[in-house]
């Protein structure tokens, strides 16, 4: 963990205001981007995060120091956001609020590449899959968890994100034939 | 490039729908609440807890009293329907005493017949006190524990304080006997002194009135039950004497 961030929970620990203000702003993109992937609402995503950050700021005190601090995060976020969907609720993908034009940002070039019906199409693809094999594919590619993190956060030994990692990308080959082209292979069934 | 893809995918859905902006705020505001509600609930916690140790305080008390009455009362426990055995078991520190929940007033003889621990009786008695077969006696029972009081009384007529003539009993000789070994102890009793004793082989106690130094029971215990005897107009040694002749 790098020595900002440590002396950054250090501060939280310590009740200051503003390092939380901080540590919201660090992780706030990613952790609304993994919920709202995970429960396609903007507004429960919105929930999930708020609740998600209550407790961070809540329980902060028992985060042990040396541990990965975005495992902890993401394992408060992503129980979050099974709790809050644990009903079963169904929200269709909000496909208007994804904007026509998108400037990728420097850091990813690629999305220069996909459309918004193709990234709607991965979006749904990745939402068929399993949750066993939809959050691993998540926090690997979205969130930027390493296979480790994603380990410490759903509480699985490595080989087992490994080996769901892999299923959920052979799973993504069988739903969806296009993106089956993307992934470069052929699915013979 | 596979998971390239995935992941240009993924951020391209999903990164360009705004963040709400009220987010922080309601984090914020909520945070607070949170906190306040937590110190809150804390100092009722605390509150609560200094109420019940403010009420326990003067509950502590009166069972101190309460136990300080009983402690000097122990000694009157010895009227026919409370059948009070108290032993000391150590000097002037510990006073043991056993209260029967169950006794039943009946004869010698009967006595023998009912009781589960065999009646040993005195072969020296001092003049003019005798026992027989009629001899009012209580059998109790405690738990397992049982428990023998061979009572001998005088009545006799006396004038009360509004000048009625009035019928009146004294206590010449009380043994008693029990096999009770599990005994509630109580605080030592003020106004009385206690001395050791041979009896026969065994140790045992003679309780004195501090004033006079009159003996007013003396207690020993033969290795399986405990012995108490009483005898108004026994002096000491009388009194030793008593005891060493149970048989």
């Amino acid at each position: 963990m790098p020595s900002a961030e440590i002396e950054l929970i250090r501060r939280c620990k310590n009740h200051d205001e503003a390092a939380f203000a901080e540590l919201y702003q660090q992780h706030i993109q990613f952790a609304y981007g993994t919920a709202l992937i995970l429960v396609k609402n903007p507004n429960v995503a919105t929930d999930v995060c708020q609740e998600a950050f209550l407790k961070v700021f809540q329980n902060i005190k028992r985060f042990r120091d040396g541990e990965p601090f975005r495992a902890w995060f993401y394992r408060i976020l992503i129980n979050e956001a099974m709790r809050l969907t644990r009903r079963m609720i169904r929200w269709p993908i909000p496909t208007d609020k994804i904007p026509e034009k998108w400037s990728p940002s420097a850091n990813n070039p690629e999305t220069a590449a996909v459309s918004k019906e193709l990234c709607i199409e991965i979006w749904e693809s990745v939402q068929r899959l399993s949750p066993k094999l939809r959050v691993p594919l998540v926090l690997r590619y979205y969130a930027d968890l390493s296979e480790d993190e994603i380990a410490k956060t759903l509480h699985i030994p490595l080989g087992t994100v490994k080996s769901r990692l892999n299923r959920g990308r052979e799973g993504l080959r069988r739903i969806f034939p296009k993106t089956v082209e993307l992934l470069g292979g052929v699915y013979h069934d | 490039m596979t998971e390239n893809f995935v992941r240009a995918g993924l951020h391209r859905a999903v990164d360009g729908i705004e963040i709400p902006q009220h987010l922080w705020a309601s984090i914020q505001k909520k945070h607070v609440f949170r906190r306040n509600r937590r110190l809150y609930l804390r100092r009722v916690g605390l509150m609560a807890t200094v109420l019940l140790i403010a009420i326990a305080i003067p509950l502590g008390s009166i069972t101190s009293a309460f136990a300080d009455d009983a402690e000097k009362s122990w000694l009157l426990r010895n009227g026919v329907g409370t059948f009070t055995i108290t032993f000391v078991q150590n000097i002037g520190e510990k006073v043991a005493e056993i209260t029967p929940d169950l006794f039943m007033p009946t004869t010698l003889s009967h006595a023998k017949q009912i009781a589960k621990i065999p009646i040993k009786l005195p072969t020296y008695l001092p003049e003019g006190i005798t026992i027989n077969d009629d001899t009012p006696t209580l059998v109790g029972r405690f738990g397992s524990a049982e428990t023998v009081a061979i009572r001998v009384t005088q009545k006799f007529l006396t004038l009360d304080g509004s000048g009625r003539t009035i019928s009146a009993e004294s206590e010449l000789l009380d043994i008693r006997e029990t096999s009770a070994t599990d005994v509630t102890m109580v605080g030592s009793d003020q106004g009385y002194t206690v001395e050791k004793v041979k009896i026969g082989e065994n140790d045992g106690l003679i309780v004195l009135q501090t004033k006079s130094s009159l003996p007013l029971f003396i207690n020993w215990s033969d290795g399986r039950y405990w012995f108490r005897i009483f005898c108004s107009s026994a002096d000491r040694d009388t009194l030793i004497k008593i005891a060493e002749s149970m048989r």
